[in-house]
């Protein structure tokens, strides 16, 4: 039974990297991969409904108009058991204090080590295969 | 004597000579006085006894004359006795005052003897011979008495004359004795008082004068004398007002040369104050530059960053595409013919080989961003008291066994000097465990690099570390003998991207990131001293006390975070 990622960020190129690095495990049918370029474009795909169940969203922190601290405190409020990691090229100290404040799942800085984004992928969601 | 006027003594020592000569003079006067009234009264004897001479003669001329006119009946005989006679009586009135009664008895006798003469002159005359004979030697006899009264008067005039005579002598000799005796007295006391009144005057004067001698050797501390004598009170007055003058003068003097090196002083505080101003302007400008420079710097790193992830990440990913698409095309490959299969295989091989190239300076580029984005670091550590020791042996053996891992042929010698008893300090392990990595890594670095260059087999690399606690901070001294560093070069050495490293050894960001998390985030200093061809000594100064109060280490960095 597959599940749904959601990946929020302004970069389009991104959602060709990660197509790619999932590509065997989207193949395999493990994970459904959904992006969004936006955070107000992933609270309305989010108000609808994603297939299969989605169990994680990664979201960008610098992103334009709402920024992935703020969508991490909508998401909070409307889907609390819904674990969000945070993607972002700056893993400065106050960044991550208000990432886990917010209630952040996890802080990855880019670029992202997909082997280790993948480890915790599994720890979230219980081993599949 | 005191409070007695110099005029007024000499005018005392004035009168008392006066008196002395006045009073000598007196007893003088008396004396003369004297002796003139005894040569008086000896002149009227002489002159009585001269009188009673003469009467004596006038009687021995009237005894001839009376006896002759008896006997010759002359005339001119009478008138001779009668003139006898009268010069007798004169002479016996002259004398009369010696002895009255004797002259009065002697007057008697002479009439009686001119009366008997002249009776025997008129028996004479009548021829009565032997009457005028009876009456001759009864004159006669008379004569011999009154003779002998007039020897006695004479006699004891004469003796009265020789005896007044000797008492007028001895009171003369008296008179010069005493004369002599008041005189020396007189000069005696003359002396004395001249002496005692020059004494009075002179040895207050050698006192002041002593004092004088005193205040113009520049002896101040001299004693004035109080004196008696009011002129020379003055005039010590007017030295004592002199001597505090000279003091007062003296003081004003030291005070005036205090007062200049007061001035002096307070001018090289200001001197120094005003170099330590100008160091602090330079030190402040140079930590401008530094901070613009990393802003500069981070903000470039943020700008690569994202597009270098892209790079990198499609990157790696197309070399597990291509490793997929030769296995999945080998079956196809298989069946092409030898010459087109290597050709084939060389492309893939190639762009296989280009990929591995692209991740690896992708991943270069991406630690030269991360360590211009150190410059950006919004302090990612936090303060920890730590055992300042403990933590620089970690980072030297880290940088040791790394520096060993790169290069089989690297060697160093470490001496550790770390100081006893230094009390943990407060710091951001993970940034200062970066510092001195940095600092031990150039160290080996230039130590090795002046080996190699040297050929000198003795030459030995060395690395130094010295901590030092010096009380409200704390010292790490890095040393290295390597080749040093130029003067023109010192003060770029912690500006981003000067690196003296070839191409690809160095990002030239080391020293700028350690500068900035020694001087902003832990507030301290870090310093070069280098003699070119001996050493290089790195010195970082921490002060305490920075976790306390409301010092925020990072507070500085915030402002860089994009």
């Amino acid at each position: 039974m597959p599940v749904s990622i959601l990946i929020v960020d302004d970069e389009p190129d991104v959602a060709d990297l990660f197509r790619q690095q999932f590509r065997r495990e989207t193949r395999d049918d493990v994970y459904v991969l959904h992006f969004a370029l936006s955070a107000s474009e992933a609270l309305e795909r989010l108000a609808g409904d994603i297939e299969p169940q989605l169990i994680v969203i990664l979201s960008d922190i610098n992103m334009p108009g709402m920024d992935g601290l703020a969508l991490l405190r909508e998401i909070k409020k409307r889907r609390p058991e819904l674990p969000v990691m945070m993607l972002t090229a700056y893993g400065d100290d106050e960044r991550r204090r208000r990432a886990a404040e917010g209630g952040a799942a996890d802080f990855v800085t880019k670029p992202v080590d997909f082997d280790f984004l993948k480890i915790r992928l599994r720890e979230l969601h219980g081993p599949l295969i | 004597m005191p409070n007695i006027s110099i005029r007024l003594r000499l005018i005392f020592l004035s009168v008392l000579l006066l008196a002395i000569l006045a009073g000598s003079s007196a007893l003088l006067i008396r004396e003369l006085v004297h002796d003139s009234q005894s040569l008086t009264e000896e002149a009227k004897l002489v002159s009585v006894v001269r009188n009673a001479n003469s009467a004596s003669k006038h009687f021995g001329d009237l005894k001839y004359w009376a006896i002759d006119s008896a006997v010759t009946q002359l005339a001119r005989s009478q008138q001779a006795a009668d003139l006898a006679k009268s010069g007798l009586d004169s002479d016996l009135k002259a004398i009369s005052a010696v002895d009255p009664a004797v002259v009065a008895a002697i007057g008697g006798e002479v009439y009686t003897m001119t009366d008997l003469a002249r009776q025997a002159g008129v028996a004479y005359s009548s021829d009565d011979s032997a009457a005028g004979n009876a009456l001759l030697a009864q004159a006669k006899s008379r004569i011999l008495v009154i003779e002998d009264q007039i020897d006695k008067i004479v006699d004891g005039l004469e003796q009265r004359a020789v005896a007044r005579r000797d008492i007028s002598t001895r009171q003369a000799e008296l008179a010069v004795k005493l004369a002599i005796a008041g005189g020396i007295g007189a000069l005696a006391l003359a002396l004395g008082f001249t002496a005692l009144t020059v004494h009075s005057i002179t040895v207050p004067l050698k006192q002041l004068d002593r004092s004088i001698a005193s205040i113009t050797r520049g002896e101040l501390n001299v004693a004035m004398p109080p004196s008696g004598v009011p002129e020379i009170a003055a005039m010590t007055r007017t030295l004592g007002m002199l001597r505090d003058s000279l003091i007062e003068r003296d003081r004003l003097e030291r005070e005036r040369q205090r007062a200049q090196m007061e001035t002096r002083a307070a001018r090289d505080t200001a001197e120094a104050a005003l170099s330590e101003l100008k160091a602090a302007q330079a030190n402040l400008i140079q930590a401008e530059k530094m901070a613009s420079l990393g802003q500069l710097t981070a903000g470039i790193a943020h700008e690569i960053k994202n597009p270098l992830n892209f790079v990198n990440n499609f990157a790696s990913l197309s070399v597990g595409l291509l490793d997929e698409l030769n296995q999945a095309a080998a079956p196809a490959l298989a069946s092409l013919d030898e010459r087109r299969r290597r050709e084939v295989d060389e492309a893939s091989g190639m762009l296989t080989g280009n990929l591995q190239r692209i991740v690896e300076h992708g991943k270069r580029a991406d630690n030269i961003v991360k360590s211009m984005l150190a410059h950006s670091r919004s302090g990612s550590g936090n303060l920890e008291s730590v055992d300042l020791n403990a933590l620089v042996d970690e980072s030297l053996n880290l940088a040791y066994h790394g520096a060993r891992a790169q290069d089989q042929n690297f060697n160093i010698t470490l001496e550790r000097a770390y100081g006893k008893n230094i009390a943990p300090i407060a710091l951001v392990p993970q940034d200062m465990t970066r510092v001195f990595l940095n600092l031990f890594g150039n160290a080996f670095y230039a130590a090795n690099k002046r080996r190699r260059e040297t050929n000198d087999g003795d030459f030995r690399p060395t690395l130094t570390v010295t901590t030092r606690d010096v009380g409200k901070a704390v010292e790490v001294r890095v040393r290295d003998n390597g080749s040093g560093i130029p003067t023109e070069i010192r003060d770029k050495l912690f500006q981003p991207f000067f690196s003296t490293k070839p191409t690809g050894e160095g990002t030239g960001l080391g020293l700028s990131i350690s500068y900035e998390i020694v001087t902003k985030q832990h507030r301290g200093t870090i310093d070069v001293s280098s003699i070119v061809g001996e050493f290089t000594e790195f010195a970082v100064w921490l002060p305490r006390g920075l976790g306390e109060g409301a010092l925020n280490p990072s507070a500085e960095l915030q402002g860089h975070a994009g």
